[in-house]
């Protein structure tokens, strides 16, 4: 115990190179990485992030001074700076961007609809729609807020972080990117980042079509001397040595975290990830227009079916919160499904944020140590 | 050499370094082999283990192929390596012409599209060859050909070996290696009594599942312990040997970083494109046999998956594109005829002979684990 350790330790002031992975997907009331789980990952020697990429300017405020009243030790923050997406209006609620798609998407709207009525689904309102639309005006407010906080360390989860350099720098933030393809990491490269998270197709979220095991060695590669963790099916201390021989200095863990007993997300989407195999996290464009890795469902299939392209982001996403809001008011979680990725079919336990992370450090100790019984 | 890579399989197997050959089949013969004769005995003879893929016109060729490789070979252990079908249709006819013949009507629209890219690329319509179609028959006499020769290891690309070929297999002291996509599968190589079980990543090039080798490997090493299980899938170089160790494995599998060895003998058309290519432009399709399965992406499964058509269940798909996949390597248009690889291929930059893309792996393995103590304080 005790003895993991990689440079990448000492560039963020932590004692295991583990990072809870920022994940932001779910409404205010279901954080997947809420203060209380960043906090406890943080105390517990690794990097608490929240994912704030869908919360209001306010919420990541209040979220980080929750964080601050639990913790003293490093935070980090991470939201989405998607490089392309639908023109949007500066200030623009959901429910207006709604009532255009009405007018401009009568197909895909039309589908949402029938889906509803096929699956018996409420016709209630979703629960913020007078919160903003993503648009750049929102995710400069966004940024601000971070940086106001002076919080030191900064992920972009999708996206080009180019556009936050000079002014995470002025505040002395180290800023990481997390990659899906060789290609995005010269472009984190160029940008300037401190690091670099090389993401599989495993993980659960938005990814890309790459394997970790192909994945990390080639970002490692183009990233050098920059830093890298490995993302994607990182559940066990195995996986992080592996992650380690691949050429990782750290992982980016999220699944392994969202069935933390500090978690925010429903008790009831634990239980289908820890029900669930491998298999069931299927990959679809169709809940946020960009492709994503969820547990399956019937909507999810349907859409598949349908022939019909997928809005661009945030567009997507706008247009499928009415169906969610039904599945949630009427407790269908064969079709409101938990976001997770493969490393969820491991997963057996909902158990506190430290035993977990402890355990995987463990773990990777002892993997390192077996491995030398690989050489004579 | 002081630190030599090392697991119990290699004792299990005979081999000195735990890294098999993937037993990949694809051309039908040894001049389009992925493994050919001679470069299976010359990774055995490095000090791993080759394995022999089914690429044989007929049952005499794979009988002369397998004597030829183990005079190659001597005493070092090799595998050899084909399909062993769980489920396949019940085919009555007795060449691939006259099944062509007897479903060919079933599938206009199938056949509609495959003559639609005739005309589209200006070929003339092949004939589909008189082979013999898969039978339970045929693969009995394989089954035959492997016990005769007393082959080391069988190693089944897809299925289970039949329960009384593991029995006499195995009373001549045979290993036997399962494949398996799936945690739920790999119970399935347990009751078949393999030795050894394959675990095999969705990154891997040819046949493959959904689930990564990084989440996959693991969770099938708990579940058959204490079967030993080689990782595949996305295995290209010596972290990744490590990286599968570290994961529970006890050796790999290893595909795609041979296919662009100097003695591989598919077309250098198709390792151009391995070397060219990117880890995304090696995708799945239902469309190239009727399984899924990984291969470097072309204008031909581009236009499967824009036709909204179902892919027909093995071996009909492939059989149902045969009169264009003929005219199309006739033509010498490989870059329209399936080049199934992993999308490890986005790393491999340059061929190399068999021995050196071995040893360069077994040596950065080596450095790796030992890298790795620098991560313990």
């Amino acid at each position: 115990m005790d003895r993991l350790k990689s440079p990448l330790t000492d560039m963020l002031g932590i004692k295991y190179p583990i990072l809870l992975a920022g994940m932001s997907l779910g409404m205010d009331d279901r954080m997947p990485s809420p203060p209380r789980l960043a906090a406890a990952v943080t105390e517990a020697g690794g990097l608490g992030v929240m994912g704030c990429g869908s919360r209001k300017p306010d919420t990541i405020d209040r979220c980080i001074r929750e964080f601050k009243q639990l913790s003293s030790g490093p935070l980090g923050i991470d939201l989405l700076l998607p490089a392309t997406m639908a023109e949007m209006g500066a200030q623009d609620t959901k429910a207006m961007v709604r009532e255009r798609l009405e007018r401009d998407h009568q197909l895909h709207v039309g589908f949402i609809k029938e889906l509803m009525q096929e699956h018996n689904l409420p016709d209630v309102p979703p629960a913020d729609d007078d919160a903003e639309a993503m648009s750049p005006d929102l995710l400069r407010r966004q940024f601000e807020v971070v940086a106001d906080h002076n919080v030191p360390i900064f992920v972009a989860g999708l996206g080009d972080p180019a556009m936050i350099m000079d002014v995470a720098r002025a505040h002395g933030m180290k800023v990481g990117g997390v990659v899906g393809a060789v290609r995005h990491a010269q472009r984190q490269k160029a940008a300037g980042v401190d690091f670099m998270i090389a993401q599989g197709t495993e993980a659960g979220g938005h990814t890309g079509n790459i394997a970790t095991f192909p994945l990390v060695p080639q970002v490692a590669e183009v990233a050098a001397p920059t830093p890298i963790l490995a993302a994607g099916g990182v559940g066990s201390g195995r996986q992080i040595a592996a992650a380690m021989a691949l050429g990782a200095q750290g992982v980016w863990v999220g699944s392994a975290f969202l069935v933390a007993e500090e978690n925010a997300i429903p008790t009831e989407h634990q239980d289908q990830i820890l029900g669930a195999r491998s298999e069931d996290f299927t990959l679809t464009r169709y809940n946020s227009g960009k492709q994503s890795r969820s547990y399956k469902t019937p909507v999810k299939e349907a859409w598949a079916a349908s022939g019909i392209e997928p809005l661009p982001m945030p567009l997507q996403g706008i247009l499928m919160e009415p169906l969610y809001a039904g599945a949630r008011a009427a407790g269908r979680l064969d079709i409101d499904a938990a976001s997770a990725g493969q490393v969820g079919g491991m997963l057996k336990a909902r158990r506190p944020a430290r035993e977990i992370l402890l355990d995987m450090v463990n773990e990777a100790e002892e993997t390192i140590e077996r491995m030398q019984g690989n050489l004579r | 050499m002081a630190n030599r890579l090392h697991t119990p399989l290699c004792d299990m197997l005979g081999m000195e370094y735990p890294i098999l050959l993937a037993g990949m089949a694809v051309g039908g013969s040894q001049d389009l082999a992925p493994t050919p004769v001679e470069m299976v005995a010359a990774i055995s003879n490095a000090g791993a283990l080759g394995v022999l893929g089914d690429n044989f016109r007929n049952l005499d060729e794979m009988d002369e192929g397998i004597r030829r490789l183990q005079s190659l070979v001597g005493d070092k252990p090799y595998g050899v390596d084909f399909l062993v079908p769980a489920t396949r249709a019940e085919v009555t006819a007795t060449s691939n012409r006259e099944l062509y013949a007897q479903v060919a009507p079933q599938y206009p629209q199938h056949v509609a599209l495959v003559q639609e890219l005739i005309e589209e690329y200006g070929f003339e319509a092949e004939e589909v060859s008189e082979q013999p179609p898969m039978s339970t028959e045929l693969l009995r006499k394989k089954i035959e050909i492997v016990l005769d020769n007393k082959v080391p290891l069988f190693a089944a690309a897809t299925g289970e070996p039949p329960e009384w070929f593991t029995q006499q297999g195995h009373a001549q002291g045979m290993k036997f290696i399962g494949m398996t996509g799936a945690v739920r599968h790999a119970q399935r190589q347990v009751a078949a009594d393999v030795d050894i079980i394959t675990a095999q990543g969705t990154e891997a090039g040819g046949h493959t599942g959904n689930i990564s080798t990084f989440v996959l490997v693991p969770q099938v090493v708990d579940e058959v312990s204490p079967r030993p299980v080689l990782a595949a899938g996305g295995i290209g170089t010596g972290r990744h040997v490590a990286a599968a160790l570290a994961l529970g494995a006890q050796g790999v599998w290893v595909g795609t970083a041979f296919l662009v060895a100097e003695e591989n003998n598919i077309p250098d058309a198709h390792k151009d494109q391995i070397l060219g290519a990117r880890s995304d432009e090696f995708t799945t399709s239902k469309f190239s046999s009727g399984k899924q399965q990984r291969a470097y992406q072309n204008a031909v499964k581009l236009k499967w998956a824009a036709s909204g058509l179902e892919a027909l269940p093995m071996p009909l798909q492939g059989l149902i594109q045969e009169p264009f996949t003929k005219a199309a390597r006739k033509a010498g248009r490989l870059d329209l005829i399936g080049n199934p690889s992993g999308q490890i291929g986005g790393m491999l930059k340059e061929r190399k002979p068999a021995r050196t893309i071995l040893m360069d792996m077994v040596n950065q393995a080596e450095e790796t684990i030992e890298q790795l103590q620098g991560n313990l304080r």
